[in-house]
């Protein structure tokens, strides 16, 4: 008896291809150098806007900051997949992070069951300041780890 | 999984990993400076799967990497953090599948920097992966691996224990769980340092599957030192090639496989004495605890 299978150990699905989304302040507005959060406060709906050529189906999440933010996820559909925003080692920071707010190299957190996202979705990201002073959203690294799921043509020539 | 091993084929595979380096110099200011491509040919005569990627860069590296694969596709939307993207060993990133690159083609990675200070940068990647060989007339892949559960329900949920450690084999009915104890070491901490030998003699009329070693170290209030013990039986068979620190290395750890001991086997335990800090009194104490299984002999 095997008592132990890895994570990420999926059926063979004809036109998946693995695919990493990263969000950070070069791609995300919201997540810019100037933007500030006063303990406290929440920036809500930062959106992390998919690819639209194929569905993507999520299947780890890690996130990395040097700051004490908390996180709150929002799927394309609009559920909630954390209770309230709670801080990043109780939600996204992955294992064999090399300190509480700084994920070298980590592991991510798995999601599962996975999480399918359509085609050019979106999801929606709460960032809220959990720290006694102000802090800047700029160091806020968002991985999106999974598989793209290709069809049609691309499937059939793989 | 592609067409070729589909169809019923086999494969063999031979390990072989890309290296990828680039370093910018200490004195140069990372503002600014233009991004890198670093492109690497498959090369050999046999098509090459791609598994797996390492990463060793400094901590807080400020730069970002984007890795195109043979086939045109970037794995990423756009380039992502180098420091958290992988790290090595058992934390490089692995790939839900293995990605088949053909001879020939090509692998390149982009490297952004990015940060402020004039710090330069080094980074080292590995691309893992193996040559693959086909051959005729095989059973085709292997895909129980997804059906099994994420987590069985056992006894033990410790999902990295050792089988037995849930009442699974390898084992016979009527095993029991059995653990000796050594003689107690008492050794001072003065004079010239010892070393010594205990011994353990197992009962007739059964054999010992041992399984795991405890070792119980204590100190009187003014005695230092560690104690470095070999163990071996009567047989000749010894379990390590030297003495070491077996009370912070292997105490309590799980053995991979059971060591198979006869009855009335005589198990001894050398030790020596060490790092005995000046000034120290007292006596230091040891005793080794041997966990196991034992066995009926068969009439």
């Amino acid at each position: 008896m095997k008592t132990y299978r890895p994570q990420f150990v999926r059926p063979m699905v004809t036109g998946e291809e693995d695919f990493v989304y990263s969000f950070s302040q070069f791609n995300v507005p919201a997540l810019a150098g100037n933007i500030t959060l006063q303990p406290g406060q929440t920036l809500n709906d930062v959106v992390l806007q998919l690819q639209a050529d194929a569905p993507f189906i999520l299947r780890g999440v890690l996130i990395t900051t040097y700051h004490p933010f908390g996180f709150q996820l929002r799927t394309s559909e609009g559920k909630l997949m954390d209770d309230v925003a709670l801080d990043l080692h109780l939600t996204y920071q992955g294992s064999n992070a090399l300190s509480p707010y700084y994920s070298m190299g980590s592991t991510p957190v798995v999601v599962e069951p996975e999480l399918p996202c359509q085609s050019g979705g979106l999801l929606l990201l709460d960032v809220t300041n959990l720290y006694t002073v102000a802090l800047q959203v700029a160091s806020i690294n968002i991985l999106l780890m999974g598989v793209k799921r290709f069809g049609g043509d691309y499937a059939r020539a793989r | 999984m592609d067409s070729e091993l589909q169809r019923g084929n086999d494969a063999v595979y031979i390990p072989k990993g890309y290296v990828f380096q680039y370093s910018w110099p200490y004195s140069t200011l990372m503002t600014g400076v233009q991004p890198q491509v670093i492109s690497k040919q498959i090369t050999g005569d046999a098509p090459w799967a791609l598994r797996a990627v390492q990463v060793q860069a400094g901590l807080g590296a400020t730069t970002q990497v984007q890795i195109q694969l043979p086939d045109g596709r970037f794995l990423e939307n756009v380039p992502e953090d180098l420091a958290s993207m992988a790290c090595f060993g058992s934390w490089r990133r692995t790939f839900t599948r293995e990605i088949l690159c053909p001879v020939g083609s090509k692998i390149s990675v982009t490297l952004v920097p990015w940060g402020a200070g004039a710090n330069g940068l080094s980074v080292a990647m590995v691309f893992n992966g193996a040559y693959r060989y086909m051959r005729n007339g095989g059973r085709g892949p292997d895909d129980s691996a997804p059906r099994l559960p994420r987590y069985p329900i056992g006894e033990n949920q410790n999902i990295l224990a050792p089988r037995w450690m849930s009442g699974h084999g390898p084992g016979e009915p009527g095993d029991r769980l059995y653990t000796y104890a050594s003689p107690l070491i008492t050794q001072a901490c003065s004079g010239v340092l010892p070393f010594g030998t205990i011994s353990t003699t197992l009962r007739w009329g059964e054999t010992f599957h041992l399984r795991r070693l405890l070792f119980a170290v204590a100190a009187d209030a003014l005695a230092t030192g560690t104690f470095l013990v070999r163990v071996r039986a009567d047989s000749g068979y010894a379990l390590m090639d030297d003495y070491f620190d077996v009370a912070h290395l292997i105490n309590g750890v799980p053995m991979a496989c059971d060591w198979d001991l006869e009855p009335g086997c005589q198990i001894f335990f050398d030790y020596q004495l060490v790092d005995v800090a000046p000034g120290s009194s007292g006596n230091m104490y040891m005793q080794a605890y041997m966990e196991g299984a034992t066995r009926r002999l068969k009439k």
